[in-house]
């Protein structure tokens, strides 16, 4: 193992930052399974399956944007960033650190969830499912964690948090997380269908046989909403040197 | 590098709980044989027959069926197999849907509902999971006039304004995800109160929409002269039998010539004309473990006044079995909801009075599964042939009995 390479590095810290703080670490993990618990398993008995689908990337999105802005923020306001910036360690190891905090958070959110959906929800599903269940939601964390870097690179350490509860949480009801888009009123259906969420949880729903998706659709959806935030994060970037 | 260790911890057992999610139960992944069982497909009874089931589908039906080897056997030797039964009037609300599933009755057709979950209604019945309840199918809000019939329910029903409107009318309730219209033609005159209600030009403005968008119109009519109103306004089907007057000729050679059916739903008419429910309905000790407390108040609950009218009561009877004579279909209904029936039980009461009325069993349970399949135009449902829904009910012995779902 090359103890000098930067990205391992910095993973290892992120590793230790979490473990080490875990005020933050169980309620950002708990705190969608807790609502999955709520509203699937409690509430709505007989619909476990499709809330796994759509809380679980509730779960992941919440870890990705949370995970990247306001620690981005923070950072940032600390001189940390600039500092790293300073260091022989690439832009590229530093989000890396970041992303596989993230990435950590939302496979865990997911399997603790379909854990839970097995045990008390009866949700049954092929290994391969499961699989693929935590494998797309996992991934389809990457576009919110984009999100969160340039929302984190954009904010104030102050405003971060309330900005992204501000974003968060309508974003996860409006695109059917929390009550499947299918009961919504015809207008508002139409206003999910833009939301990148949606997408993501149509793909949850078409991997578990739940509800068939158009996956080129989807896909490209959340790349378009992925590469915006790619932008923006690249201008914010910039930004940094000249700003703080 | 401990710190990569535990990493790898994590990671390790994020894959291991993965891998140990359990699977669907076994019967659901490879084919299952119900052998030694008293099948009615539908259409008729085949003794001894052998049912294949894989994924929720029946894979076929028949006496003389080799069973595949990797198949699971289940012997139900002596056990009835019917498709599950269908209720083709109910008003489902509460825990409709979970009542009637326990007395083996797995389709329903609401003739007044709220549209509010319809989509999640259409979601759930195009499932072939396992379920709690039972599938459903709506009309969504009724055709009616300010103050008639379906307003006092305190449900907001949208009103049609005029027949130049009908179109739209109909169109919105299609929007609602409504599966069929509801027309309902009540001047109470049979019940002696009077009541606004829909003029004929307005039900054959409403029943030409229904028919341009290709869906059904059915129609609450309550006497034999409102019945033939509709026939003529072209409805397809009346979801209540009226029983005001005996069915006359001319009435029976107008509803053959239009191909028109019959709901008789005899639970709520027994309780209208104060019948009460029979002993072996809620006093026996196997369907009271099917029946819920509420259930049980509501099927012993009367309709005011109706004590009055028994003497009617012989000509439900008699307009049954003329009507089922000249061979107009009746399809089984309860109308489940009101006082005096529950979901589930009444279906079964339906099916006793229409057996009491000269149906034989046969008949009668055709009219609870391929017929009602047929005029809806439901694939699937109400049989066990191959590609049909494997939605079964086992009943021990007798078929007109009540029934113990699986």
């Amino acid at each position: 193992m090359n103890a000098a390479n930067p990205s391992i590095q910095l993973v290892r810290a992120q590793w230790l930052n979490l473990l080490r703080t875990p005020a933050y670490t169980l309620p950002t993990l708990l705190f969608p399974v807790m609502f999955y618990v709520f509203f699937g398993l409690v509430m709505l008995r007989g619909q476990s399956l499709w809330l796994l689908c759509t809380f679980g990337t509730f779960g992941v999105m919440g870890a990705a944007l949370f995970s990247f802005g306001v620690s981005i923020a923070t950072e940032r306001a600390q001189g940390w960033l600039l500092l790293l910036r300073a260091s022989p360690a690439p832009v590229s190891a530093v989000i890396a650190g970041k992303a596989f905090g993230a990435l950590l958070f939302a496979i865990v959110i997911v399997v603790m969830m379909s854990a839970l959906a097995a045990a008390f929800g009866n949700v049954r599903l092929e290994t391969a499912q499961w699989l693929s269940l935590a494998g797309i939601l996992t991934l389809g964390a990457l576009p919110f964690c984009l999100m969160g870097l340039a929302l984190g690179l954009w904010l104030s350490p102050n405003a971060a948090p309330a900005v992204l509860n501000l974003v968060y949480l309508p974003l996860g009801f409006l695109s059917g997380l929390w009550i499947p888009s299918t009961v919504f009123p015809g207008w508002l259906q139409s206003v999910a269908e833009w939301l990148p969420p949606y997408h993501l949880a149509a793909l949850a729903l078409d991997v578990t046989g739940t509800k068939a998706a158009d996956w080129a659709h989807s896909l490209t959806v959340l790349g378009l909403f992925g590469l915006s935030f790619a932008v923006m994060t690249a201008l914010g970037w910039r930004r940094l040197s000249g700003v703080s | 590098m401990k710190s990569l260790s535990g990493i790898i911890l994590v990671l390790v057992a994020v894959i291991a709980t993965l891998l140990l999610l359990p699977g669907p139960i076994e019967g659901n992944r490879g084919v299952t044989a119900v052998i030694g069982v008293r099948l009615f497909d539908g259409e008729r009874i085949i003794q001894n027959a052998t049912l294949l089931i894989a994924d929720g589908l029946v894979i076929d039906a028949d006496s003389e069926l080799a069973v595949p080897e990797d198949a699971e056997v289940v012997d139900a030797s002596g056990k009835t197999v019917l498709p599950g039964l269908i209720d083709a009037h109910v008003h489902a609300y509460g825990n409709a849907r979970r009542d009637a599933l326990r007395m083996g009755v797995t389709t329903m057709f609401d003739m007044f509902r709220s549209p509010a979950d319809q989509s999640l209604v259409i979601q759930q019945r195009e499932s072939l999971q396992p379920t709690e309840q039972s599938d459903l199918f709506s009309a969504g809000y009724l055709a009616t006039v300010e103050g008639g019939h379906g307003t006092q329910y305190g449900l907001p029903v949208p009103i049609p304004e005029s027949p130049e409107t009908a179109d739209e009318w109909v169109n919105q309730r299609l929007e609602e995800g409504s599966d069929y219209i509801k027309i309902i033609i009540e001047d109470g005159s049979g019940w002696s109160q009077p009541l606004p209600t829909l003029g004929r030009e307005m039900i054959v403005a409403l029943v030409d929409a229904a028919h341009a968008q290709g869906v059904l119109a059915v129609a609450h009519a309550s006497t034999q002269s409102s019945a033939r109103m509709a026939i003529e306004a072209g409805v397809d089907g009346l979801v209540h039998l009226f029983a005001d007057e005996p069915v006359d000729d001319a009435f029976i050679e107008q509803a053959l010539e239009a191909g028109i059916w019959i709901v008789p739903t005899t639970p709520v008419l027994a309780a209208v004309h104060g019948r009460p429910v029979p002993d072996w309905l809620v006093g026996n000790p196997d369907t009271a473990r099917r029946i819920s407390k509420q259930q049980r108040s509501m099927l012993l609950l009367g309709f005011p006044g109706s004590g009055m009218r028994e003497a009617r009561w012989p000509i439900v009877f008699e307009n049954v079995r003329r009507l089922h004579e000249a061979g107009v279909p009746l399809l089984a209904g309860s109308d489940a909801g009101n006082p005096g029936t529950a979901h589930g039980p009444s279906l079964h009461h339906e099916l006793a009075l229409l057996v009491e009325a000269g149906m034989t069993p046969i008949e009668a349970l055709r009219s609870a599964t391929s017929l009602p399949a047929e005029k809806f135009g439901l694939e699937g449902r109400g049989c066990l042939e191959p590609g049909c829904r494997a939605d079964l009910v086992v009943i021990d012995g007798n078929p007109t009995a009540t029934a113990e779902s699986v």
